[in-house]
């Protein structure tokens, strides 16, 4: 892999959303809280957090489905964040999302043929008959038939609904596929269809993943690089095999034995995680994690941890691992 | 019995104390002041910190997490027996549902409550249960003591089960899936149902429905074929 040419550069983003609360005070809700990251052709980064942490929101705003608050993000070298509409509309050909529920994400009045072919007309693909082998084509990527193409989504399964959301993000060739939780809303068996599915495409597309979820398994499985969010910050990224071997940062630590393995003499039997995830309107001062940290200092709870990184390709944001 | 969605399972318009009230008071009766104490004894029992604030509030003010507890007070506060669990942990996150797990496991050891618990999950699964039955189209094709059925599944759908979930203890190449889904109720395939997507189908398996058999002592399965594989980790 080309190190020295990421396909995707996000640096210190930052997504806060104003809430209203009475009359004249506004609260902010810091979603995403200054992430950065960088993401290789190719490569499977896989988001990993509990809900609320702001892990769909970061897939989101790198795609400028929201507008960032603050930060850059470098997209094959062009700043997405600044780019006109036309500009941004030629770019997000290579950069695709894939939605969480495939029941709520694909138009119900469309048939897929119509659906597919519709992404290609906007992005100038003016051919018919072009169109047609280009849709042919993404079905039969994702194990669908041809005939398929002229069924409307209620005649499909949860499985197969969610393998047209990806001949959608595939139709276009992308460079990078955003996948928000892509096999949460589906049975086991169907899941693991899906995740072997999205991981061939990868090694035969060159396909680069964002991959958010909140089950650490399905990460484990399918992604080359982990990082682990708390409150719209990482705290941990790392290699699979380092993260998994060797979690550094305390709630990496908390959270790793707390996702059950199907084998009962692995249960523990404390939980070490107590509490539930703080509001991200008030956040914690210091390090977000400080009040349910295990290992927590004096100085956890007035300065906010910077991204160290202790071996190459190993970060994590705690103090424990400070200057000392 | 405590339902699968926390949220949805509540009235919206009623506090937590007056929801709770109404079933202690259908059930067991007693004044309004022993009313509210029981219900903030079972508040306590499943380990809600300020349990009288919690009786004051709203559905909405709580969390996932807690609403989940407050719908297990409310099913242990007419001291079943027996308590029907539908996936209690699926909607919640992974640091809430090993409290809930906890939380189940310790009432099961105090107050000696029985569970019936459904689950998708087979890791929640044998964190929880002492047995376990597997159910396919409809029928039981496999029960046995939660150990066995983990680390020798003798049915071929708990194989390929096991062999389709990604784990966390070790790296996997490839997910083995269940080729084709579910099958439609209505025309259910003939013979053993599992038939279509079964890698060791045979005639026999077309034309006949496998009876539920005592494989092993204690461990029972419906397939007509001895299947003795040890669900290993690929690592």
């Amino acid at each position: 892999m080309n190190e020295s040419h990421p396909l995707l550069t996000v640096a210190d983003l930052k997504k806060h959303f104003f809430i209203k609360k009475g009359f004249r005070e506004t609260q902010v809700l810091k979603a995403v809280d200054g992430v950065s990251f960088q993401l290789n052709p190719g490569e499977a980064l896989g988001f990993v957090g509990e809900s609320g942490c702001g892990k769909t929101t970061l897939g989101r705003t790198v795609l400028r489905l929201y507008e960032p608050t603050a930060g850059v993000i470098f997209f094959d070298g062009k700043d997405v964040c600044h780019l006109p509409r036309e500009g941004l509309r030629k770019i997000r050909a290579r950069m695709q999302i894939i939605f969480q529920d495939p029941y709520s994400s694909l138009n119900p009045r469309m048939t897929v043929g119509a659906m597919l072919n519709q992404i290609l007309y906007a992005h100038g693909v003016n051919e018919g008959a072009e169109r047609a082998r280009r849709c042919g084509d993404a079905m039969e990527k994702v194990g669908l038939e041809q005939a398929h193409l002229k069924r409307f989504p209620h005649e499909f399964s949860g499985g197969q609904r969610q393998r047209i959301a990806i001949a959608r993000a595939l139709i276009l060739y992308p460079a990078l596929i955003v996948a928000d939780e892509p096999s949460s809303a589906l049975d086991m068996s169907i899941q693991a269809q899906i995740l072997n599915l999205m991981r061939s495409l990868q090694k035969e597309m060159n396909i680069a993943y964002m991959f958010i979820t909140h089950n650490l398994s399905a990460a484990r499985f399918l992604c080359d690089r982990i990082a682990v969010m708390y409150l719209g910050k990482v705290v941990e990224v790392a290699s699979r095999t380092q993260l998994f071997d060797n979690p550094c940062h305390p709630y990496t630590k908390a959270l790793l034995p707390l996702c059950p393995v199907p084998d009962p003499d692995s249960r523990v039997e404390q939980v070490p995680l107590k509490g539930e995830v703080p509001s991200p309107v008030n956040p914690p001062s210091g390090c977000a994690f400080h009040p349910r940290c295990p290992d927590v200092m004096d100085v956890c709870s007035t300065k906010a941890p910077e991204l160290l990184t202790l071996e190459p390709g190993h970060d994590v944001a705690c103090h424990l691992y400070g200057k000392t | 019995m405590i339902f699968q969605e926390p949220s949805t399972s509540m009235n919206p318009s009623f506090t937590i104390g007056s929801q709770m009230e109404e079933a202690i008071r259908f059930h067991q009766g007693g004044g309004t002041s022993e009313v509210k104490e029981k219900a903030l004894a079972m508040l306590r029992a499943v380990k809600i910190p300020d349990p009288a604030r919690i009786l004051s509030q709203y559905p909405h003010e709580l969390s996932g997490g807690m609403l989940q507890r407050v719908m297990i007070a409310m099913a242990l506060a007419c001291e079943p027996d027996l308590l029907i669990c539908d996936e209690p942990t699926t909607a919640l996150d992974v640091s809430t549902q090993a409290q809930i797990i906890d939380l189940l496991n310790d009432l099961r050891r105090e107050k000696k409550t029985s569970f019936l618990f459904i689950t998708h999950d087979l890791g929640v699964l044998s964190w929880v249960c002492t047995y376990a039955a597997v159910m396919y189209g409809g029928n039981i094709v496999e029960y046995s003591d939660i150990r066995r059925l983990v680390r020798s599944p003798k049915h071929p759908y708990t194989q390929a089960l096991m062999g389709a979930t990604p784990r966390l203890d070790c790296d996997r190449d490839a997910l083995d899936s269940i080729p084709g889904s579910v099958p439609n109720l209505i025309h259910p395939p003939t013979g053993c149902k599992f038939h279509p997507r079964c890698d060791r189908a045979q005639s026999i398996c077309e034309k006949e429905t496998p009876p539920l058999q005592e494989k092993e002592q204690g461990h029972w399965a419906a397939c007509f074929f001895e299947i003795n594989a040890e669900a290993a980790c690929g690592a």
